[in-house]
């Protein structure tokens, strides 16, 4: 595999935070400024007031920043997502994430758009949180249900929240609502704080922490690495990946496809959001190799293993990149 | 109404109205002075336009006007300009007027329905070293051409990726308009353009007849870099209209269970109040988008092409917002565009009078484009008011009716007669640069219903010429909470007043817009145009 530094190019990956008022979104934030994930975050936020964090761990506080001595930064965006974008990105050394906290009203995919084109920033995905307790009182409303419907299926990972509170059997039902009318992602069920940062931000399919060993224990969610040689067919691999939506819930590494055995691409999977980038000509260090996360009970990781290696094209240049 | 030929000043107010032979008594016991000068004029009371917004338009009037229809400036008239090569001719003659050739050239109104395919090659054509910026007239789109891609110094890869941004056509549209502005700023905002753009704004609103405005959501984006240049452009001694400064209720996020300190900050503002710009118990909320950009929220069955529109403050937080100024005694002022954002702020103010009854509120329904006879009906009954952008009707009512809404919904666009119907006190705005700044083109709009086609749409819904001139005189004032002070000629209101060439009473109602207005005069100090 290769080293972080022969990469082309290093763009911040954003994600966007979106969900209606009292979905959770505030609460999210202040526990990821706090937790210990060991990212570098920067936070966009609409209303610097909510954010509450431990007031050890502000190291310095000026009206538009906040900053933490764990290295993270809160902003608030003021109208202007613009202008505070760039407030981050003037920031020495550069976050390693950034989280872009959509207002209760606002269309999560137009901010995913505007983040996706921005110099020097990537998206990583769109992860809508659903109170558990109202998500299906707002569907119906009439003032904001379009709007909520709207926020849903711009999700690429869908947090179903405050389950908790609702009980298990009141949860399943609504999960299983969301998952029928949201089928392309994948949803998560987060009990009040417990918010899965190695999922919901890619925490350690990041490029530093991409190519240390991928340790995932959990009843839950498991991960699988596929090595090896040759190259792949395109189309049989993202019918495979569109076919596993909903499953898989982060891809990420590089393959050769024989369309263009020369050349790496780098595959991006999250959720709903499956992204193939061209990233320039093979060299002597690169090799094939893709990590995954999924969810256990639904797709096992050998049969996708397999399933990965049945996509590789036969009679094809050399296997030995 | 009742006609007077004479009124007596002092000191910038009136003291009485009537003919020379009644006031008597006062002439009797005070020195006088007999000024003529409009004894060949008409007299009305200054005109009152409660919604614009200047710090806006201070930003768009420095653009060159290139517009579908007419549009009258004090030091311009922006003839209409219609088809793809008038357009271009027009563009290409402002171009060659600009000296300075590394100058931005930053037009605003354009519309592919009146002008065309306009893209980056065409601009090219225009010049290849000038950078171009075509803002078009719903502000939600620039068209800008390869110096001016250069210009903004933007990396042309980044664009090439952006979905909103097509590099081919040179096209920045939703999110990619963010970039674009991004790569503009400094030149829009640059604060001797915005002075430039202020002092443009004063003549503009003394060109209409204006002797009051109200600035209905301050500020623009900053109150403190906007502030001392209101100060120095409007708080002078030529300045000949004065500005109730109506802000925003909420800034920046703002959150529930926080509505008290947007109050806190509301209430301090009027300790900037000087004679011109006055902060009084009026506040702004906004529910759907906007109407230019077809954002508006509507009810069922909503767009021919199924979009849909946007909130731009979430329902809860208006909800919240409005309940902590109605309890302190506001006067809430409310951008409704589509009949679902009407519904939202009727819901409102309904469980409001629930909660805690109000008598003379003036709860305001600001726009009023799409609503339903039912909703006016609501309104009459929960005693709210209605400020209407009227040209609405006049520019998209055939555009909205082919293309958006319908012939049903459009040609009842702001069904003001339906409003005077129920008796609800109604002014006319133009939300400049919305419409024209221009009462008595909004009362030509209202009176007559004649859409941009020339077509009469919903005759029903037309106000009698009355009723027009009270929307930009005494009925604008109430709108405001200033009636006691402006909006009649009658003793012990300030002396403001409007002169006309001619009598609109008199006047045919097609040709009321057309009526040359000669100046005015405010608190007693005659400012001719």
């Amino acid at each position: 595999m290769a080293p972080v530094n022969q990469l082309p190019l290093q763009r911040v990956p954003v994600t966007i935070v979106g969900g209606y008022l009292g979905a959770g979104k505030t609460t999210l934030i202040n526990r990821l400024l706090e937790d210990d994930h060991s990212l570098r975050i920067a936070v966009l936020v609409n209303d610097f007031g909510e954010i509450n964090v431990d007031a050890d761990l502000i190291a310095d506080h000026d009206g538009q920043t906040l900053a933490l001595t764990n290295g993270c930064v809160c902003c608030s965006i003021a109208d202007d997502l613009g202008g505070a974008l760039a407030t981050i990105s003037s920031q020495a050394p550069q976050a390693d994430h950034i989280v872009i906290e959509a207002s209760g009203v606002a269309d999560p995919g137009r901010i995913a758009n505007y983040a996706y084109s921005q110099p020097g920033l990537s998206l990583d995905g769109v992860v809508i949180l659903a109170d558990c307790e109202t998500v299906d009182t707002l569907v119906g409303d009439r003032f904001v249900g379009s709007t909520v419907k709207r926020q849903l299926s711009a999700a690429d990972i869908l947090l179903l929240t405050k389950t908790d509170l609702v009980g298990a059997a009141n949860a399943a039902q609504t999960a299983d609502r969301l998952k029928q009318n949201y089928p392309g992602a994948p949803l998560i069920h987060c009990g009040d704080i417990a918010f899965r940062w190695d999922i919901i931000f890619g925490a350690n399919m990041h490029q530093k922490a991409l190519m240390a060993p991928l340790n995932l224990h959990d009843h839950t969610f498991a991960s699988t690495s596929w090595r090896e040689g040759g190259t792949l067919n395109r189309a049989l691999f993202l019918a495979l990946l569109r076919s596993s939506q909903g499953s898989i819930l982060r891809a990420k590494g590089w393959v050769r496809f024989d369309d263009r055995p020369e050349r790496f691409t780098l595959v991006q999977m999250v959720g709903n959001r499956i992204e193939l980038t061209d990233d320039g000509p093979i060299s002597g260090e690169r090799r094939n190799g893709l990590t995954f996360i999924v969810v256990r009970d639904v797709l096992g990781v050998q049969s996708l293993y397999d399933a990965v290696s049945s996509c590789r094209s036969i009679g094809k240049m050399g296997s030995t990149f | 109404m009742p006609e007077a030929t004479a009124v007596a000043v002092r000191d910038g107010m009136i003291v009485e109205t009537g003919t020379l032979e009644t006031m008597q008594p006062w002439l009797e016991v005070h020195s006088y002075r007999i000024d003529e000068r409009f004894s060949n004029h008409v007299i009305m009371p200054g005109f009152i336009d409660p919604h614009l917004h200047p710090s806006l338009a201070a930003v768009l009037l420095p653009c060159h006007f290139i517009t579908a229809l007419e549009w009258k400036l004090p030091d311009r008239i922006s003839a209409p300009v219609q088809g793809h090569n008038a357009y271009l001719a027009r563009l290409t003659e402002i171009e060659q007027s600009l000296g300075d050739p590394t100058e931005p050239l930053v037009t605003w109104g354009f519309h592919k329905i009146w002008h065309g395919d306009v893209n980056r090659q065409t601009l090219n054509g225009v010049s290849k070293t000038r950078p171009i910026f075509v803002w078009q007239r719903s502000f939600h789109e620039i068209i800008a051409n390869d110096a001016a891609i250069d210009w903004m110094k933007l990396n042309r890869d980044d664009l090439e990726r952006h979905p909103q941004i097509e590099l081919s056509t040179g096209r920045f549209f939703e999110t990619g308009l963010s970039v674009a502005l991004e790569g503009m700023k400094d030149y829009l905002y640059a604060p001797t353009r915005f002075r430039d753009g202020l002092e443009q704004v004063k003549r503009v609103v003394h060109f209409g007849g204006h002797t009051t405005i109200g600035d209905m959501a301050v500020p623009l984006v900053d109150l403190e870099r906007e502030w001392p240049q209101l100060l120095e452009v409007i708080e002078c001694d030529d300045t000949p209209f004065r500005v109730q400064m109506i802000p925003r209720a909420i800034t920046r996020g703002g959150s529930i269970g926080r509505e008290n300190e947007q109050l806190a900050r509301v209430r301090g503002l009027v300790d900037r109040n000087t004679h011109r710009l006055q902060f009084q118990n009026g506040v702004k909320l906004f529910t759907d988008g906007g109407f230019y950009a077809e954002l508006m929220q509507l009810q069922e069955p909503g767009f021919i092409d199924g979009h849909h529109g946007e909130w731009l403050t979430p329902p809860e937080i208006v909800e919240g917002l409005a309940r902590e100024f109605w309890n302190a005694g506001y006067r809430i002022h409310v951008h409704c565009t589509g009949d679902l954002g009407v519904e939202l702020a009727l819901e409102i103010l309904e469980k409001l009078q629930f909660e805690r009854p109000r008598f003379n509120h003036r709860f305001t329904i600001e726009h009023f484009g799409v609503s339903t006879p039912e909703q006016v009906r609501r309104i009459a009954d929960l005693g709210a008011l209605v400020s209407a952008n009227i040209y609405y009707l006049h520019e998209l009512g055939d555009a909205y009716w082919k293309r958006s809404i319908g012939f049903e919904r459009a040609s009842q666009m702001a069904r003001l007669g339906t409003v005077a119907r129920y008796g609800i006190p109604t002014a006319l705005h133009s939300d400049f640069i919305m419409a024209p700044a221009q009462p008595l083109n909004s009362a030509w709009v209202a009176v007559n219903r004649i859409s941009e086609s020339g077509a009469v749409l919903a005759p029903d819904e037309r106000l009698t010429l009355d009723q027009a001139m009270r929307a930009i005189t005494v009925d604008a004032a109430y709108i405001l909470g200033m009636e006691h002070e402006i909006g009649s000629i009658r003793a012990g209101k300030k002396a403001d007043f409007t002169v006309l060439e001619a009598d609109p009473y008199e006047t045919a109602p097609e040709a009321l817009r057309d009526i040359p207005i000669w100046g005015t005069v405010f608190e007693g100090q005659p400012a001719p145009l």
